[in-house]
C-alpha cells in the first residue's frame, strides 16, 4: 500500500460512478479520433482529387514579348526570340529545393510544329512517368506509350488526321504508332499529339531543351508560396508562376474539413474536460472528511494533490485507450457511411494508442488541477468544522 | 513535554469576535494522562485541537520538547502530526473503502513508497492491542461503534506518537464500549504514553490522573 493506493481502491469503490465517467470520457475522445482520422482520410482523398486537375506551378523562360494591343484589343504577343530552358539543369535546380519533398511531379515539356498529310501540327514532347502523375484526369483509348516509337493524339487531331489507335502516323520522317487517343479533355490537349520527350528533342534537334515545365505540389497544409519562392531563386533566369487560384481552393476545401473537425474536436474536448472538473469537484465535497483525517494524519497538501490528480489521471489514462479504439471503430463506420474506402489510411499502431492515452490523460489532469488545489487548500481545521 | 503560553484563539461570526480562548497556560509532562473537562462551549475541544496543531492559535506559545510550533511551517507541522502527534476524533472517521489495516496503516501511506513489511506487522500489533484479531481485512462498515473507534484507536497508535489527543473518545459509544475504550487509555498510560483527553463524560475523565476544567476559555482547576 502507498500513496496511489487511495485513488485507485476509491475508483475501485465508485465503480459503477467510474465506469459512468469513463465511458462518457471515452466517447468524447472517440469521437475526437474518430474525426480526426475521417478528416484526415477525408482531405487525402480530397487533395487526391483535386490533385487530378493538374499542376499548380508553372516554370518557363524570361521573354522578351511585347504585348500588342489597341483600343482595348489584344493583338496577340510579338516574339523576338524563342527561348528554351535546360531539362537537365532546370529539374536538379527544382529538385533542390528545401521543400523538395513536398513536389510530386515535375513535367518537362518541348512544344514543336510540324506537319502532317500537309496539315500543321503542333508536337508535345513529355516525360511520360511525371506526365501521367499530373494528368491523372486523362481517359485514354488504348495505351500510354510504352516504347520511343509510340505517340498518342488528342481527339480533336486524330479525327482531323483520321486515325485511331494502333495506327501509324509519320512525323518527323519516322514512323509512330498511336497506342492511344486521348478522350475529349475541352483543352488545348485535344489538338496536341504527344510523344516521348526525348525521342523530340533528338528529332528536332534540341537535346536537353524544353519550354516549360509544370510543377504538381501539394499536400496537406502545403507551402506553395514558399516553394514557389524557393524555385525562383534557385532558377533566376526563369518565370515561375504559381496557379494562385487553384491551389487557393485545393488548400481552402482542404482546411475547411480540417478546421470544422478541429472546432467540432475542440468542443467535444471541453466538454469532456468540463465534466472531469465538475466530478472532481463534487468528489473534493463529498470527500472532505477524508481529506481532514488525512490532513490530521499528517498528510501534506502535495499528497491531498496527488491523490486527486491521480483519480483523474487513471480515468484519463482509460479513457484515452478505450476512445483510441473506439475512433478506429467509429471512423471505420463513418467510411463506410461516407463511402471512402480509405481505411488503408489509418492503422492502428500501439505508439500512436500510447500517445492518445497519455495526452488525454494529462488533459485529465489539468481538468482536474483546480479541484485538486481545492482539495489540497482544506485545513484539517476546515475540514474538521465541516465534520 | 508540552508547554502552552497565554494562549488566544477568537473564532470570527462577521463582525463578532467570539474570545474561545482566554490567556491559556498549562503543562504537560512526558506520560501523564490529563482530562480536560467543561461544559459545552468552554473552548476544552479548540484547546485540544490548538495543541494537536489543527488549529492555529491566535496569540500565545506552544512548545514541543522546547521547540517553539505556533509559528512552525506547514512541512514542519506536517511531520510533527505524522511523527509526533495522534489525534482520536467522537467519531472514528475511518476511510470507508479501506479495510481496518489500511486505515491502520494510513500514516505510513503518504509516500509512493509501499509501506515497509515491519509496519504492517506492527499495525497488526496495534489491532491485535484493542482486540481486532482477525478483523483486519473487514471493512469500517462491516464493523460495530466500538470495533471502528478501536480501529481509529490502533491508527493513532501505529506510528509510536509521543502524544495522544483524544477529543471525546467515547462520545458516540454505549457504556460497554466506552469502558473497553477507557481500559486501552488505561493500558496505553500505563505502557508510557502522553495522553491528552477532552470529555463531558465524568467516567471517563476519572481514568486520568489529572483532570483539568475549563470555562469560559479559561483554565479555572
Amino acid at each position: 500500500m502507498n500513496l496511489l493506493s487511495i485513488p485507485l481502491k476509491n475508483l475501485k469503490v465508485k465503480f459503477f460512478k467510474t465506469v459512468i465517467l469513463i465511458t462518457v470520457f471515452a466517447i468524447g475522445v472517440t469521437s475526437v479520433v474518430g474525426l480526426q482520422k475521417v478528416s484526415k482520410s477525408v482531405s487525402s482523398a480530397l487533395e487526391d482529387k483535386m490533385n487530378k486537375f493538374g499542376a499548380n506551378i508553372l516554370i518557363y523562360p524570361k521573354s522578351e514579348d511585347v504585348k500588342i494591343s489597341y483600343g482595348g484589343i489584344q493583338l496577340g504577343n510579338l516574339s523576338y526570340e524563342v527561348k528554351y530552358l535546360e531539362e537537365s539543369e532546370t529539374k536538379r535546380k527544382i529538385h533542390s529545393i528545401e521543400f523538395e519533398e513536398n513536389i510530386s511531379a515535375v513535367a518537362p515539356k518541348l512544344l514543336k510544329t510540324t506537319e502532317i498529310r500537309d496539315k500543321n501540327v503542333g508536337v508535345v514532347g513529355v516525360d511520360w512517368e511525371e506526365e501521367i502523375k499530373i494528368k491523372n484526369y486523362w481517359s485514354i483509348n488504348g495505351k500510354i506509350p510504352e516504347s520511343e516509337n509510340e505517340v498518342i493524339l488528342g481527339s480533336k487531331i486524330a479525327r482531323i488526321l483520321n486515325v485511331r489507335a494502333q495506327d501509324s502516323v509519320l512525323l518527323y520522317g519516322k514512323e509512330f504508332r498511336i497506342s492511344g487517343i486521348i478522350q475529349p479533355t475541352g483543352s488545348d490537349e485535344d489538338n496536341l499529339i504527344f510523344m516521348g520527350i526525348q525521342t523530340l528533342q533528338t528529332a528536332t534537334n534540341s537535346v536537353d531543351k524544353i519550354n516549360f515545365v509544370e510543377v504538381s505540389a501539394l499536400c496537406a497544409g502545403c507551402p506553395i508560396d514558399d516553394i514557389v519562392t524557393q524555385i525562383r531563386a534557385n532558377l533566376p533566369g526563369a518565370e515561375i508562376s504559381a496557379v494562385q487560384k487553384i491551389v487557393k481552393q485545393r488548400m481552402s476545401a482542404v482546411d475547411f474539413v480540417n478546421n470544422l473537425a478541429f472546432i467540432m474536436s475542440l468542443v467535444i474536448v471541453l466538454t469532456a474536460c468540463f465534466m472531469i472538473a465538475l466530478f472532481m469537484y463534487s468528489s473534493v465535497n463529498e470527500r472532505k472528511k477524508e481529506i481532514g483525517i488525512l490532513r490530521s494524519i499528517g498528510y501534506s497538501k502535495v499528497n491531498i494533490f496527488c491523490i486527486f490528480t491521480f483519480e483523474s489521471l487513471i480515468i484519463g489514462m482509460i479513457s484515452g485507450l478505450v476512445g483510441y479504439a473506439g475512433g478506429f471503430f467509429l471512423a471505420d463506420k463513418l467510411m463506410d457511411i461516407l463511402e471512402i474506402d480509405l481505411k488503408n489510411f489509418f492503422v492502428f499502431t500501439f505508439p500512436e494508442a500510447f500517445l492518445t492515452m497519455l495526452l488525454v490523460a494529462i488533459l485529465a489532469g489539468i481538468s482536474s488541477m483546480l479541484p485538486s488545489l481545492k482539495a489540497a487548500k482544506i485545513t484539517p481545521a476546515e475540514a474538521l468544522v465541516s465534520l | 513535554m508540552l508547554r502552552v503560553n497565554n494562549v488566544n484563539k477568537f473564532y470570527s461570526n462577521g463582525e463578532e469576535k467570539n474570545h474561545v480562548l482566554k490567556d491559556v497556560s498549562l503543562n504537560i509532562g512526558r506520560g501523564e494522562f490529563i482530562s480536560i473537562c467543561g461544559k459545552s462551549g468552554s473552548g476544552k475541544s479548540t484547546l485540544l485541537n490548538v495543541l494537536s496543531t489543527l488549529m492555529k492559535p491566535d496569540g500565545g506559545e506552544l512548545y514541543y520538547n522546547d521547540t517553539g510550533y505556533h509559528h512552525m511551517k506547514e512541512r514542519d507541522l506536517n511531520r510533527l502530526r505524522n511523527n509526533c502527534y495522534s489525534m482520536i476524533f467522537q467519531f472514528h472517521y475511518l476511510i470507508p473503502y479501506l479495510n481496518a489495516l489500511e486505515n491502520v496503516l494510513l500514516p505510513f501511506t503518504n509516500r509512493l513508497f509501499p509501506v515497509h513489511k515491519k509496519n504492517v506487522e506492527y499495525a497488526k500489533e496495534c489491532l491485535d492491542k484493542v482486540d481486532l484479531q482477525g478483523k483486519y481485512e473487514r471493512l469500517p462498515g462491516q464493523l460495530s461503534g466500538g470495533e471502528q473507534q478501536r480501529v481509529a484507536v490502533a491508527r493513532a497508535l501505529v506510528k509510536k506518537p509521543e502524544i495522544l489527543f483524544a477529543d471525546e473518545p467515547t462520545g458516540s459509544l454505549d457504556d460497554e464500549n466506552s469502558r473497553e475504550i477507557a481500559r486501552i487509555f488505561t493500558d496505553l498510560h500505563a505502557e508510557g504514553y502522553t495522553i491528552v483527553m477532552v470529555t463531558h463524560d465524568i467516567t471517563m475523565a476519572g481514568y486520568a490522573e489529572k483532570i483539568l476544567n475549563m470555562k469560559d476559555g479559561k483554565i479555572v482547576s
